[in-house]
C-alpha cells in the first residue's frame, strides 16, 4: 500500500492554512510529524483523515484518489486525536462497546493487554487522564486499520504504558501496517516530516493570515 | 445514553412540570378561559423543554472528540443525526406526552380535547427534535450557542405550534377539522425527518472547516 500526498493545501475559515505538503508512506513505514507548537501538525493529521476539507493537492492510496472521501478513509485509517472520544457518564465497557459496534470488534484481548480489564465497570469520569488515554488507545488497537493516525498518543501515560503503546505500534508496522504520528517521543522511525512556519509573504498572508510551508526532511 | 446523559431526560420532565405549575398559578383558576390556556401552555412548555435540552445534542460529542470518530465511522452522519433526534424525542418529548393526562386534570381539559392534544403532541413533537438537531448542528462550535440556537430555530417551530394548539382550541370542533390538523402535523414531522438530517449533516461538516 502506498499513501501519497501531493502538494496538499488545507485550512480553516479562520485563516490558518497549510500548503505545499507532499509525502509518501509505504506499507511497513512509520512517519513522525515534527514541528513547533501551533505549526499545524494536528491540522495536517485532521486533513489526511478528512476532518478538514482539502482545497489543493490530492491524497491517493494505491493510486486511487481519496482526497475528500471521508467514507472511504474510515476504512483505511484508524484515528486518535487530542480528545479521547469517551462519554464521561458511561462506564468504560459501555464506551468501548459503542465504538467496537461501530468500528468492528476483533478477537484480540486488547483490554487485558492494555491493563484496563479491571476498569470496565468504572465510569469514565472516575478514571485518570492516563487511564482515559489507554481506553482510547484500546479502541484504536482493538481493530486497527491499515494506517494509524495518532496525535500525541502517549500524553498522560506512565513509562510502562508508553513502552506498551510503542510496542503495539511497532507490531502493527511489522505486520505491514503504516502509521503517521505526532509525537515528541523518540521512535526508531526512518521518516520524519518537519513542519516549519514561513515568513514568505503570499496573497493570503498579506491579508493577515498565517501561512505555513512544509519541508520534507528524511 | 440519552436518559443517562447528565440527567437531561429527567431534568426536561421536571422543567416541564415546574413551568406548567408555576404558570398555572399566574392565571385565575375560576376563569372560563382557564381550560383553553391548558393545551397552549402544554405545547409551549414542551417546546421550551426541547429547546433547553437540544444544546448538547452535538456539542457534547464535539467537546469529547466523539464527533470526529462519528464523522469517520462507516455509519453515515445523516443516519447518526436522525437517530440522535429520535433518541432526543424519546428522552424528552415522550415522557411529556405520557404525563399529559395527569397535567390535564389541572386545566380540566375535556376528554375529547385531551385525546386530540395527546395525538397532536405524538405526531408533532418529533419535528421539534429534528428541527433542534439542525439548530444544534449550526451552533455546536459556538460559545454562545445556548442563546443563538433558540433564536435561530424558533421560527421553524411556529407551524407545529400553531397547528398543535389550534386543533385543540378551535371553536369549530368537527372530526374533519381535527383529522386535517393532525395530518398537517404529521406532514411537518415527516418533512422534518426526511430533510433535516441531511441539512444538519451539512451544517456539522461546514462548522468543522
Amino acid at each position: 500500500m502506498i499513501l501519497k500526498i501531493t502538494d496538499l493545501g488545507c485550512g480553516y475559515s479562520s485563516g490558518f492554512s497549510l500548503r505545499g505538503i507532499s509525502l509518501n508512506l509505504n506499507s511497513g513505514e512509520m512517519l513522525i510529524l515534527k514541528g513547533k507548537n501551533g505549526v499545524g501538525k494536528t491540522t495536517l493529521l485532521r486533513a489526511i483523515i478528512g476532518l478538514i476539507a482539502i482545497n489543493a493537492g490530492r491524497i491517493t492510496i494505491d493510486g486511487v484518489d481519496v482526497t475528500n472521501k471521508l467514507d472511504v478513509k474510515g476504512e483505511i485509517f484508524s484515528y486518535l486525536g487530542h480528545l479521547n472520544g469517551l462519554k464521561s457518564h458511561l462506564t468504560v465497557s459501555e464506551n468501548l462497546k459503542l465504538w467496537f459496534d461501530i468500528f468492528g470488534e476483533s478477537n484480540s484481548n486488547v483490554l487485558e493487554e492494555f491493563g484496563i480489564n479491571n476498569l470496565i465497570n468504572k465510569k469514565v469520569s472516575e478514571c485518570s487522564s492516563g487511564q482515559k488515554r489507554m481506553i482510547a488507545l484500546a479502541r484504536v488497537f482493538n481493530c486497527p486499520k491499515r494506517v494509524l493516525l495518532l496525535d500525541e498518543p502517549m500524553v498522560g501515560l506512565d513509562d510502562t504504558n508508553k513502552k506498551k503503546i510503542q510496542n503495539k505500534i511497532e507490531e502493527h508496522i511489522k505486520l505491514g501496517g503504516s502509521a503517521i504520528l505526532v509525537s515528541h517521543r523518540h521512535f526508531p522511525s526512518n521518516k520524519t516530516f518537519s513542519l516549519k512556519s514561513s515568513t514568505i509573504p503570499t496573497s493570503s498572508s498579506l491579508n493577515g493570515e498565517k501561512d505555513l510551508l512544509a519541508n520534507f526532511m528524511v | 445514553m440519552s436518559f443517562t446523559a447528565n440527567g437531561t431526560a429527567i431534568l426536561g420532565l421536571v422543567f416541564f412540570i415546574t413551568v406548567i405549575f408555576v404558570s398555572a398559578l399566574g392565571f385565575d383558576i375560576n376563569s372560563t378561559d382557564f381550560n383553553l390556556i391548558g393545551p397552549s401552555l402544554i405545547w409551549v412548555t414542551a417546546l421550551l423543554s426541547v429547546l433547553l435540552s437540544a444544546k448538547n445534542l452535538i456539542q457534547d460529542d464535539f467537546r469529547d472528540g466523539s464527533l470526529d470518530l462519528l464523522l469517520i465511522s462507516p455509519i453515515p452522519l445523516e443516519l447518526v443525526l436522525a437517530l440522535k433526534a429520535f433518541a432526543h424525542w424519546i428522552s424528552i418529548s415522550l415522557p411529556i406526552i405520557l404525563i399529559c393526562p395527569v397535567i390535564s386534570v389541572l386545566f380540566t381539559i375535556p376528554f375529547d380535547n385531551l385525546i386530540i392534544l395527546i395525538i397532536g403532541l405524538f405526531l408533532g413533537t418529533p419535528a421539534l427534535s429534528f428541527i433542534a438537531i439542525l439548530g444544534a448542528s449550526l451552533t455546536f462550535s459556538l460559545r454562545r450557542s445556548s442563546i443563538l440556537m433558540p433564536i435561530l430555530i424558533m421560527p421553524f417551530y411556529i407551524p407545529t405550534l400553531v397547528f398543535g394548539v389550534k386543533i385543540v382550541n378551535f371553536t369549530e370542533n368537527t372530526n374533519e377539522y381535527h383529522i386535517n390538523g393532525l395530518l398537517i402535523l404529521l406532514a411537518i414531522t415527516l418533512l422534518s425527518m426526511s430533510v433535516l438530517p441531511f441539512a444538519a449533516a451539512m451544517g456539522v461538516k461546514s462548522c468543522l472547516k
